[in-house]
């Protein structure tokens, strides 16, 4: 039998018994629905712009009305201006929370708000600019001014903005799709990780190890073990990303295509190989202890640098070009989480990308030498844990 | 089959820092022979069959089979029961049986109608639905056996097998042991189980201290033994032997003699000196069993 076939007969099996799990399976249904459900529920509860809509009733003469609808689009707070047959009403339907705002026009002129506590400052500015603006306009057209000349004369004084560094208008969306791929890449590490290391101890300690090195060689295991694992990773990661790009381009939620196209499809591929240097790890950790309740002893300093990871990648979001994530991000295996971040964050380029991903590859196989060697020292030798300067000193 | 079947074990020497665990140890197990494997524990057995399997590897020495030396692809075709038994505990007994076989090398289909066809010999074939740990533990080496044979192994190492069995069990483990060596496999088992060892194997072997102390039929072993008769007579005198020619007392307390014979010595002879004294209760050719000569090596 080649190599090929007993590392694929070990993925195999390590695939088949993950998916086959129960809660695997179960806990993955309800995520996937939280993530569609989540961005449908985003997509419904700010997308429309009814809900940003003031509500203001304007009791009694409705002149007022083009002037608030006018003022509103001018001060940037729409507003929906509703006609309230009197006061009374006016005050009720505030009271119950059904108005932001009454306007009660006084014969004067001036005009009196009625808001249940305190009136927002744009919607105020709003009412001001509308009243202030009728009683101009009366005060001008008695004096004999024509009024739509002069609005006409001033309409040219407009100041217009330029703009030297405009804002990303996508900003928004990069550092959502920053912050998932994060948080995917860390869970994913983490947990499959573990599952590496949990499945060396299971074989370990039932001493089905034994008579599957009468079969295999240490190495075919290892590398079936670590493919098998990350191959369900690697399917639960595509399912996550397609559920979550696809409900998000669907509701509009998500805009960029073709960013989100290409987070995606890095995160898949930087998934591989930040699994794959942390895999061998989790795998020679675990073949350093002979008991379940051992393993955590000797996965803590890993668990320590993913985490080391996942917090320079938050601290790196909402500065994604600073010097500190340029620099980590070519460093292995901070690059697996950073430049998916940076990917998304869209300040990389072909360079940094094939160049760290170059280095992520060559220091994860040399690693695997390492790693792939305490594990065949290590994997049948039972009782004390190995610890891991044994480990790396031998 | 041919002798291209025997196992060589070819001066294998390992030593755990000072300990020495196996010393220059030789020894074949012949096609179509089933041979026991005993000693004490720490001895050196399992730290032998470990390294015939490549779990080990021996400091010196080598193992070989038909000649050629044991390597991963032959590995392959020997079925292995270790002493610490091992099995996926979560995984159902029919899909890791079907596993073990196809990682020796037997295609999906033959590996599925090979574990219905050891699971039915073996009295599980109800429970292949089932996980490993919700076994009983008999049942558990049922299974362990049935991954030793599944793969229709051309060797059989198998360390400690009847251990924690049934006497039902026992028969059946017997019974396939027999009916293995019988298409030319060679069979080598461990066991403290003497009289059984005795009873199944053409061959047995005693290690001590990772020595071969004694090899070959159980007859063979007997050899140096020259044979002992039991007499009882109880009117008879602490020397009533003592003329007969080619026969010496060993022990006589409470009227029973043990006697032992040169080759030639008459048995009628003595019998007759024995029934001049009075009655003759018991009159008896005692063999030594295996056990008897396990306690004398190991003791020596």
């Amino acid at each position: 039998m080649n190599t090929a076939r007993a590392v694929r007969l070990v993925a195999r099996r390590e695939f088949l018994t993950q998916v086959r799990k129960k809660s695997f399976l179960i806990s993955n249904v309800v995520i996937l629905i939280a993530i569609v459900g989540g961005i449908v529920g985003y997509s419904i509860f700010s997308g429309g712009d009814d809900a940003d809509r003031a509500a203001i009733g304007l009791v009694g003469d409705q002149s007022l009305s083009p002037a608030l609808v006018a003022a509103g689009e001018q001060v940037g707070t729409s507003v929906e201006v509703s006609e309230i047959p009197d006061e009374q009403t006016a005050r009720d339907r505030v009271g119950s929370g059904d108005l932001d705002v009454a306007l009660i026009p006084n014969p004067d002129g001036s005009a009196t708000a009625v808001t249940e506590s305190e009136i927002d400052a744009g919607l105020r500015t709003v009412v001001d600019i509308a009243v202030t603006g009728q009683a101009q306009q009366r005060a001008l057209t008695a004096q004999g001014v024509d009024v739509e000349q002069l609005s006409a004369d001033m309409g040219a004084a407009v100041v217009t903005v330029e703009t030297i560094d405009p804002p990303d208008p996508e900003e928004g969306q990069r550092i959502a799709m920053s912050i998932a791929a994060v948080t995917l890449l860390y869970m994913q590490i983490l947990g499959f990780g573990m599952y590496v290391a949990m499945g060396v101890v299971e074989e370990k300690s039932s001493r089905v190890v034994e008579l599957l090195l009468s079969t295999l060689r240490p190495l075919q295991l290892l590398w079936g073990k670590v493919i098998g694992i990350g191959a369900v990773g690697l399917v639960q990661l595509a399912a996550y990303g397609v559920a979550g790009v696809g409900a998000g381009l669907a509701t509009g939620v998500l805009t960029v295509t073709g960013t989100a196209l290409g987070v995606f499809a890095g995160t898949l591929g930087w998934f591989v190989l930040g699994f794959t240097f942390f895999a061998v790890l989790y795998a020679a950790a675990g073949s350093m202890v002979s008991r379940q309740e051992d393993v955590n002893s000797t996965t803590m300093p890993l668990m320590l640098l993913i985490m080391a990871m996942f917090f320079s990648a938050f601290s790196a979001v909402g500065n994604p070009d600073g010097t500190l994530s340029n620099v980590l991000s070519w460093i292995p295996p901070f690059s697996a989480i950073l430049m998916p971040l940076r990917m998304a964050a869209g300040v990389t380029g072909p360079v940094q990308v094939i160049g760290t991903i170059a280095l992520m590859t060559v220091v994860t196989v040399a690693l695997s030498l390492v790693a792939a060697k305490i594990y065949q020292r290590s994997i049948l030798r039972v009782g004390k844990t190995v610890s891991w300067r044994e480990a790396f000193g031998r | 089959m041919t002798d291209s079947h025997t196992l060589t074990i070819d001066r294998i020497s390992k030593r755990y820092g000072d300990v020495v665990a196996l010393d220059d140890l030789s020894f074949e197990v012949r096609q179509g022979e089933i041979f026991g494997f005993v000693g004490s524990n720490g001895a050196g057995k399992t730290t032998t069959m470990r390294i015939a399997l490549g779990v080990l590897s021996a400091d010196s020495g080598e193992v070989r089979l038909g000649g050629r030396p044991v390597d991963l692809d032959v590995r392959r075709t020997i079925g292995y029961m270790p002493e610490e038994r091992g099995l996926y505990p979560k995984m159902k007994v029919g899909a890791q049986l079907s596993y073990l076989a196809e990682l020796h090398g037997l295609s999906r289909a033959e590996a599925r109608s090979a574990v219905t066809r050891w699971t039915e010999r073996l009295g599980i074939a109800e429970r292949v639905g089932d996980t490993v740990d919700s076994l009983s533990l008999g049942n558990q080496q049922r299974v362990q056996l049935a991954a030793a044979l599944v793969h229709d192994p051309a060797v059989l190492v198998l360390d400690e097998p009847f251990s924690g069995l049934d006497p039902v069990a026992v028969d059946v483990m017997s019974d396939v042991l027999i009916e293995k060596a019988r298409t030319g496999v060679p069979v080598i088992f461990s066991s403290h189980q003497l009289d059984l060892v005795q009873r199944l194997c053409d061959r047995v072997g005693i290690i001590k201290h990772g020595k071969m102390r004694a090899i070959g039929t159980v007859d063979e072993l007997r050899g140096g033994e020259s044979a002992q008769l039991v007499v009882h007579a109880p009117g008879a005198t602490a020397d009533w032997a003592r003329h007969l020619a080619g026969v010496s007392t060993v022990s006589h307390s409470d009227g029973r003699t043990v006697l032992t014979l040169d080759p030639g010595a008459d048995d009628q002879e003595i019998l007759a000196a024995a029934m001049k004294t009075g009655p003759v209760h018991e009159f008896s050719l005692h063999r030594p069993s295996l056990t008897e000569l396990f306690r004398e090596v190991v003791a020596a």
